[in-house]
């Protein structure tokens, strides 16, 4: 049990490349704490420096109030699951699990009980005289975890334990491990570059690029209120369309279309406005307009699109289209390489459209779609900052609610 | 496709073959000569027409030879020990930590191992009898140390950088001090290259002549190569044939057992299921 603050911890390598810049933010007793970015972003190097496997260059570590940069890695009470697991090869799985304990000096009869329990909850008992060279990868991540949980630790403290795994076991691993630090109720440090675990796992999740925390909430926090435009592309499945634009008068020009400005999102704005804009879309913030009421059409501005490519999943279907436009934004190509997306075709953006499963839309065909103007995000290109959020506080996912509520016409 | 593969077999089988008795044949022939009685060793038999023990009992009956397998035995076991901690240490600190000068002294422990020994045996032989250490065991266990240091760290810094370094964090994480994590995880797993080192720092400080000679003179540290040559037949105009051949016999017996207990730990792969490859 452990509270974990990081001050202002930084993070400057010998030949002066800062791979960790000002972490500050606080880790609650209990909490399953998440940190997510893109490779390279520094989230692992700050998982290291937490444990003490990486020297911190500025800032302070408290844990439970007491200053820890000092301190030794094995004086720290943290267990680490490996990306690689890092199972001892010449020891048995039980040894394995036993080595944290033996070291510790915890009597002979305890490590048994405490080695079999954690065998238990992990379902390993059948290994336990196994060596790792004949375990499958999904055992070995196991035996990791094992190692972890028998020593009782402070925090653990995991760098992408699931990435090794193939995608049907990490479903199921995910689950287990969300399950298993609920059951026990250790504060957890999660690495990964995967936004899918970050907001199925975290209690909160630090959203990291270029060794900076671009934000820190609740997965709803991020999803609905992202802070800046990294964030808003980095968060959510498929990404959230960003597109240039910028206001005139009483109009917002979208690459699709003019909007009017409502009046909210004008109080929202309180007179921030730039030329330079990049409008947020969340994919199910559009509609077929053949499945938009006339009462929520209000809020809708209509287009015409042509799909380029159709995505039937069978509850829902993705339509992506090309938008034309005059405009560009270096910022985003910046970001677009940062988040490792490749845009295809030099046309324009490519959008992407969350419609109703039963909607006609057809590849090569028009369709008109309908745009939830209350939901765009506005974003500043220049400095990336949100300027105006749709939700404004925290509040329900909105990912169904155009669906859901749409009454087939 | 059958036949091809017969064809195959027979051409592997007989190039094995013949290079087997190639390397074989002169020490069957030592093994024939030491078996021989006196009156034979020129009769140009390959096999004795009527072996005997006579050249195994007359070497032990020589005070030299005992005294010299002593020494042989205690200066090799010494000089590997030492030679293979002390380049496991080397090794796991050059190839773990990043200090300046790693490459320099990579590369300078290879120039060690090029140098020709035999010409450092003059200052050495003047140096050795200041010193005190002319004609001791450790003055034979320092050279034959460092000598076989370079090669050993060079083997088992390759063996090392196999080793995955989270195996290093994870021990420390889990509560070892540095040593703890070295000694319990990362030793054992680099057991086969100590192994390895150990059996060719032998076989160097066992063989050895050059030093041996140069550097002793008296049974005190006289290995087995060097007493060898000191070896006397019953006569003036008698050579002692038979005997060395015999004493050649007896020295080969340790290196064999050595090769055999230590190549059943030379185990390739020790480290697989470390880490997701």
């Amino acid at each position: 049990m452990a509270q974990i603050v990081l001050d202002k911890l930084s993070k400057r390598f010998g030949d002066g490349t800062v791979a960790v810049h000002d972490a500050d933010f606080t880790i609650e007793d209990g909490e399953f704490f998440i940190l997510v970015g893109p490779s390279g972003c520094g989230k692992s190097t700050l998982l290291n420096m937490i444990v003490g496997l990486e020297d911190i260059t500025d800032g302070d570590l408290l844990v439970d109030g007491d200053r820890f940069n000092d301190r030794d890695p094995k004086d720290r009470n943290m267990a680490m699951v490996f990306q690689s697991y890092a199972i001892y090869p010449h020891m048995t799985v039980r040894e394995n699990m036993a080595f944290p304990l033996k070291i510790k000096k915890v009597p002979k009869d305890e490590i048994e009980s405490r080695v079999a329990d954690a065998a238990k909850i992990l379902e390993l008992e059948e290994l336990l005289d196994r060596k790792p060279a004949n375990l499958s990868g999904g055992q070995r991540q196991r035996v990791a975890m094992g190692r972890a949980i028998v020593r009782e630790p402070a925090a653990f403290l995991m760098d992408e334990p699931l990435s090794n795994l193939d995608a049907k076991l990490r479903v199921q691993t995910r689950t287990a491990i969300a399950k298993l630090q609920q059951r026990l109720g250790t504060t957890t440090v999660y690495v990964t570059h995967d936004q899918t675990e970050a907001l199925t796992l975290g209690d909160r999740v630090a959203v990291m690029r270029r060794g900076e925390v671009q934000q820190v909430g609740t997965p709803r926090d991020l999803y609905n209120e992202p802070a800046n435009l990294f964030v808003a592309g980095f968060i959510g499945s498929p990404a959230m369309n960003l597109l240039p634009a910028h206001m005139e008068g009483d109009e917002l020009h979208l690459p699709m279309a003019s909007v009017p400005v409502p009046d909210e999102m004008r109080t929202r704005l309180r007179g921030r406005t730039s030329d330079r804009l990049v409008a947020g879309i969340r994919p199910e913030h559009f509609e077929d307009a053949a499945f938009v009421s006339e009462e929520e059409g209000t809020h809708m501005a209509s287009f015409t699109a042509q799909v380029d490519v159709i995505e039937w999943m069978g509850s829902e279907l993705y339509a992506y289209f090309t938008v034309h436009t005059e405009e560009s934004r270096e910022e985003l190509k910046e970001m677009a390489e940062d988040l490792g997306t490749v845009e295809f075709g030099s046309e324009g953006p490519q959008v992407v459209a969350r419609l109703d499963a039963g909607s006609q839309a057809a590849e090569g065909k028009e369709v008109e779609l309908c745009l939830d103007i209350d939901r765009i995000h506005l974003f500043d290109a220049e400095t990336g900052e949100n300027i105006q959020n749709p939700t404004g506080e925290t509040g329900e996912v909105p990912a169904v609610g155009a669906a859901e509520a749409a009454t087939p016409a | 496709m059958n036949r091809r593969r017969t064809s195959d077999k027979v051409f592997w089988a007989g190039g094995i073959v013949i290079v087997v008795v190639y390397a074989l044949l002169p020490v069957v022939w030592i093994l024939s000569l030491s078996l021989k009685p006196t009156d034979e060793i020129t009769n140009g038999k390959f096999l004795p027409q009527d072996p005997s023990f006579d050249n195994f009992s007359a070497i032990w009956k020589d005070p030299q030879f005992p005294s010299a397998l002593r020494n042989s035995l205690g200066i090799a076991l010494i000089a590997t020990l030492l030679a293979v901690v002390l380049a496991t240490f080397a090794a796991y600190a050059i190839v773990r930590l990043d200090f300046p000068g790693k490459a320099l002294i990579m590369s300078g422990a290879l120039a060690i191992a090029m140098f020709p020994p035999v010409a450092i045996i003059g200052p050495l032989f003047n140096m050795w009898r200041s010193l005190h250490l002319f004609d001791t065991w450790f003055g034979l266990i320092i050279p034959y140390m460092t000598f076989t240091l370079p090669m050993a760290i060079w083997t088992l810094s390759a063996f090392f950088r196999e080793i995955p370094w989270d195996l290093d964090k994870a021990a420390r994480v889990d509560g070892a001090t540095p040593f703890q994590a070295f000694r319990k995880v990362i030793a054992p797993l680099a057991a086969p290259g100590m192994f390895t080192s150990a059996i060719l720092v032998f076989i160097f400080a066992w063989n050895d002549f050059l030093f041996a000679t140069a550097l002793t003179s008296t049974n005190r540290a006289r290995t087995v190569p060097a007493a060898i040559t000191f070896f006397t037949g019953s006569s003036q105009f008698d050579f002692p044939t038979g005997q060395i051949a015999a004493a050649s016999v007896v020295v080969t017996i340790p290196i064999i057992v050595m090769v055999l207990v230590f190549q059943r730990r030379i185990v390739a792969g020790l480290t697989s299921g470390a880490v997701k490859g």
